[in-house]
């Protein structure tokens, strides 16, 4: 019984980690129909980034608020100049091609910075400590990465569903070619969407490495989970990027800790399943 | 040649009611004419009819067959030809290539996986006639792309009668054509009376009173008037509506 | 600039002679380079054949897969398994003429699964679910290692033979190995060339092309995706199983998805929808690496930059180039 909460716990913890990362995959590809495979590269850039930022500023938290926006203007940044001169969905095999160039590049940037050895990161000060639940022995700082997800995903919520800029998004504008009466720059707005998503994934990137290292093949490992989620949750829909979240998350956790052998395959089962039944994403509202 | 009949069509979007119980009937070998101002439901009407769009009530009959339910590619298959209102061919392919994909279905050796299709005669012949029938011979291996506008929608009829269907649905063959362009595409449609019946959807009333047997005016998704072209043109209802105020 | 295009144009017109040519030097070049460089061509003639099979789907008939390394790597494994010599495999033979069969049975049996499963769904959603069973068959080499060997994959996979009960003949050393490739290669060329050129392949061009229409015409779209799934898949896995014999080893590496997406890009770089263009995307994306990385660490980025640029400018590839230049004389 012990063991069951424990489990639950941990899988809670790395699903509000899939969640932070399936929430920018989830903008971009649902909202612009990007076809993003850099994601990966971002939440390790993120981590490593991360690294050096604590090294050299010596505060975590500082850190933690300036690598993702450092990491959202790169993203901005490569959106404007690039990236969007690749949308519409008859180019989704430019927009794979395009972002697996740059994951390669991203391979070779870390390889020169940073080596080719795992690298671990210390959790801050303030959360290196166990607290007690369940009779059970829990670093804090897990519990924290819980409630930075469940923060994100409120605060992502309050954009959704109270700003104008949430209105545009829930209204489906995914047409690039769709130019807008009310004044508003479409443009901008994918430039924002995707700068906020790879902003997510750097900050998944430093939360999650005090968890399980920082190593080679990392990008491609939580780029494939996360396009799981996604699959599994449904696009473009926060409370699907959440709820398939903690069903991968937890198929996950447990996978691994009760049947080894098969996790991997249960994962990905599932999202077949998925993909047959409904294609739309098991939580979605649309069904295609 | 066959019969082509609705029963009580409907068609809602969402809370429109776009067409309202349509009882049309169109006899085997008529050629005829639905016409009515813009959104009174002409192209949804050929749409829920050659299977693009699913019907919220009511029926639809090939001959004696009920179609209502099959989706597109079955109705094609039972003799349902349709043009568009927006040029649907292969465009980044030749203009015989265009005609071979429907002639090649038809014949029944569409996978055929070992000859070359361009030397397999009874593809190529009867391609290549057809092609002559509609005055596209000269084109025969442009890119449909490099085509003119009126030779593309020209295709696009050709296309369908590769098929040979028993029923030809015509969704505004001369919308966009210049005086020229749409003599010609008369023409043409007037030469296929003897094999197929014909349901032209148009707003060109020079075309319509030229080409059709019958006519069926819509109005908001109603049929307000039917009859000859003669009876048509003296029916008040339709002056009212639609002709007056053209 | 008009040179290439009269150069390109004289190749399409007299491509029986070229073809020829290229045959004879094909024969002839272990008696002037390398073997290293014969290891080489054997690279670059597997992972041609790998390329083209993908490029009937995504080329011709307009199927984006992500998952196309499920058939390659499954070729590898079926072969492993048969005719493998190690404590896990049958090692039932390596008379190419009962392997054979048996791969491309196999293969095409997993592909007219896997085919009927994913073609349902079209573009991105294809491409996704395709990624997904890929990885599942990974997952399954990764964990089964019973049968698979596990993140080993499983080692002693003979070079193929002929056994004609009188007579028989390994294909052992590396340049007999050449020549088995060369001769597959030439084969498989010459199936897709009527395939591309038939009715069947017209009707998959006319599905890439407006697949609204052909269904318009009473065309049964899916199963002629069908069709061109299985054909693919089977060709993969003959290219799979070649890759498994010259490297003695079946690994769970030719299943992952980054094998997928490599051999999507050896397509899209050299030229979708034409024969010759992947067969040159394998070339770059063979040799390239290999020289690069005796000269560089980095060569991963500048395989990036490489990539990066000629999306932006080259998007229909080295293909795409050469036509253009064509049609500019013409």
């Amino acid at each position: 019984m012990n063991e069951m909460i424990v489990q639950s716990i941990n899988s809670i913890v790395f699903s509000m980690l899939l969640f932070i990362m399936a929430a920018g995959l989830s903008l971009i590809f649902g909202h612009t129909n990007f076809i993003n495979l850099a994601h990966g590269s971002f939440y390790v850039l993120g981590g490593y980034i991360g690294i050096t930022a604590i090294n050299q500023i010596g505060n975590y938290w500082l850190a933690l608020l300036l690598v993702p926006i450092l990491v959202g203007l790169l993203g901005a940044t490569i959106e404007y100049l690039f990236l969007r001169r690749l949308y519409g969905k008859h180019r989704h095999l430019e927009q794979v091609l395009f972002t697996m160039g740059l994951a390669l590049i991203t391979t070779d940037i870390i390889r020169l910075n940073w080596g080719t050895y795992v690298v671990n990161i210390e959790p801050p000060i303030l959360l290196d400590a166990s607290i007690t639940l369940f009779d059970a022995q829990f670093p804090l700082y897990r519990i924290a990465i819980i409630a930075a997800g469940l923060t994100i995903a409120g605060l992502l919520w309050i954009l959704i569903q109270r700003t104008r800029l949430g209105t545009i998004l829930r209204a489906g504008v995914s047409d690039i070619d769709l130019v807008s009466e009310t004044g508003i720059n479409i443009q901008v707005i994918f430039t924002g969407i995707f700068a906020l998503g790879t902003a997510l994934a750097a900050l998944a990137g430093i939360i999650g490495a005090p968890l399980h290292g920082l190593y080679p093949g990392l990008q491609f490992e939580i780029l494939v989970l996360t396009l799981a989620v996604v699959i599994v949750g449904g696009l473009g829909d926060l409370k699907g990027a959440f709820l398939g979240s903690i069903l991968i998350g937890t198929v996950d956790t447990f996978g691994k800790a009760l049947l080894p052998e098969i996790s991997l395959f249960l994962i990905f089962a599932l999202m077949a399943i998925v993909l047959l039944v409904k294609p739309s994403g098991l939580f979605s509202a649309r069904g295609e | 040649m066959t019969s082509i009949r609705t029963h009580q069509l409907c068609k809602n979007f969402g809370g429109l009611a776009a067409l309202n119980d349509i009882d049309l009937y169109i006899q085997s070998g008529e050629r005829h004419a639905i016409i009515g101002p813009n959104g009174s439901g002409k192209t949804t009407l050929l749409r829920a009819i050659n299977g693009e769009l699913e019907s919220t009530k009511g029926s639809v009959f090939l001959g004696s067959e009920e179609i209502t339910n099959l989706p597109i590619r079955s109705r094609a298959k039972l003799g349902l030809g349709c043009t568009f209102q927006h040029n649907n061919s292969f465009s980044n392919m030749t203009t015989i290539e265009n005609i071979s994909i429907a002639i090649q279905h038809r014949l029944g050796i569409a996978s055929n996986l070992f000859h070359n299709h361009y030397t397999l005669t009874e593809i190529m012949s009867e391609s290549q006639h057809l092609l002559y029938t509609v005055g596209l011979d000269m084109v025969e291996d442009k890119i449909v792309d490099n085509l003119s506008y009126g030779q593309q929608r020209v295709l696009d009829v050709a296309i369908s009668l590769a098929m040979k269907p028993k029923v030809l649905l015509l969704d505004e063959p001369t919308a966009g054509m210049s005086i020229l362009e749409t003599t010609n595409m008369v023409k043409l449609i007037g030469q296929l009376q003897d094999t197929m019946t014909l349901v032209l959807v148009e707003h060109d009333m020079d075309v319509v009173f030229k080409l059709a047997t019958r006519i069926t005016v819509l109005h908001n998704g109603k049929i307000i008037s039917k009859g000859t072209p003669y009876e048509i043109r003296k029916d008040s209802k339709v002056l009212d509506y639609y002709l007056g105020n053209n | 600039m008009k040179k290439m295009g009269n150069v390109y144009a004289w190749i399409l017109s007299h491509n029986v002679h070229v073809l020829a040519i290229l045959f004879i030097l094909a024969i002839g070049a272990p008696l002037w380079v390398t073997t290293y460089t014969i290891s080489l061509l054997i690279e670059v003639l597997i992972f041609s054949i790998f390329a083209i099979s993908l490029d009937l789907l995504v080329g011709y008939t307009g199927l984006p897969s992500f998952g196309h390394a499920a058939f390659f790597g499954l070729g590898a494994y079926i072969i492993a398994y048969i005719s493998g010599d190690n404590e896990l495999t049958l090692g039932l033979t390596k008379n190419i003429l009962l392997t054979l069969p048996i791969v491309i049975v196999g293969t095409g049996l997993m592909a007219l699964l896997l085919g009927i499963l994913s073609l349902r769904s079209d573009g991105v959603y294809f491409l996704m679910i395709t990624l997904a069973f890929a990885q599942m068959l990974f997952s399954i080499a990764m964990r089964w290692s019973a049968i698979t060997g596990g993140s080993d994959g499983l080692i002693g996979v003979p070079r193929p033979e002929i056994d004609l009960g009188l007579w028989n003949y390994t294909f052992e050393s590396r340049t007999a190995f050449y020549y088995f490739v060369v001769i597959i290669f030439a084969a498989i060329l010459f199936v897709l060339h009527h395939i591309v050129n038939s009715p069947f392949g017209l009707a998959l061009k006319g599905i890439k092309s407006n697949q609204s229409r052909m269904k318009s015409l009473g065309y049964n779209t899916l199963y002629y995706k069908i069709g061109a799934f299985v054909i693919a898949g089977v060709i993969a896995g003959v290219s799979g199983m070649l890759l498994a014999q010259f490297y003695w080893h079946a690994s769970p590496e030719n299943l992952y998805w980054t094998m997928s997406g490599q051999v999507l890009i050896m397509v899209i770089l050299g030229g979708v929808g034409t024969l010759i263009g992947p067969i040159i995307g394998a070339i770059l994306m063979r040799v390239l690496p290999n020289i690069m990385s005796t000269h560089t660490h980095n060569w991963q980025s500048y395989m990036g930059l490489i990539l990066i640029v000629f999306v932006l400018c080259a998007p229909n590839g080295i293909m795409g180039i050469l036509s253009k230049r064509r049609n500019k004389d013409l």
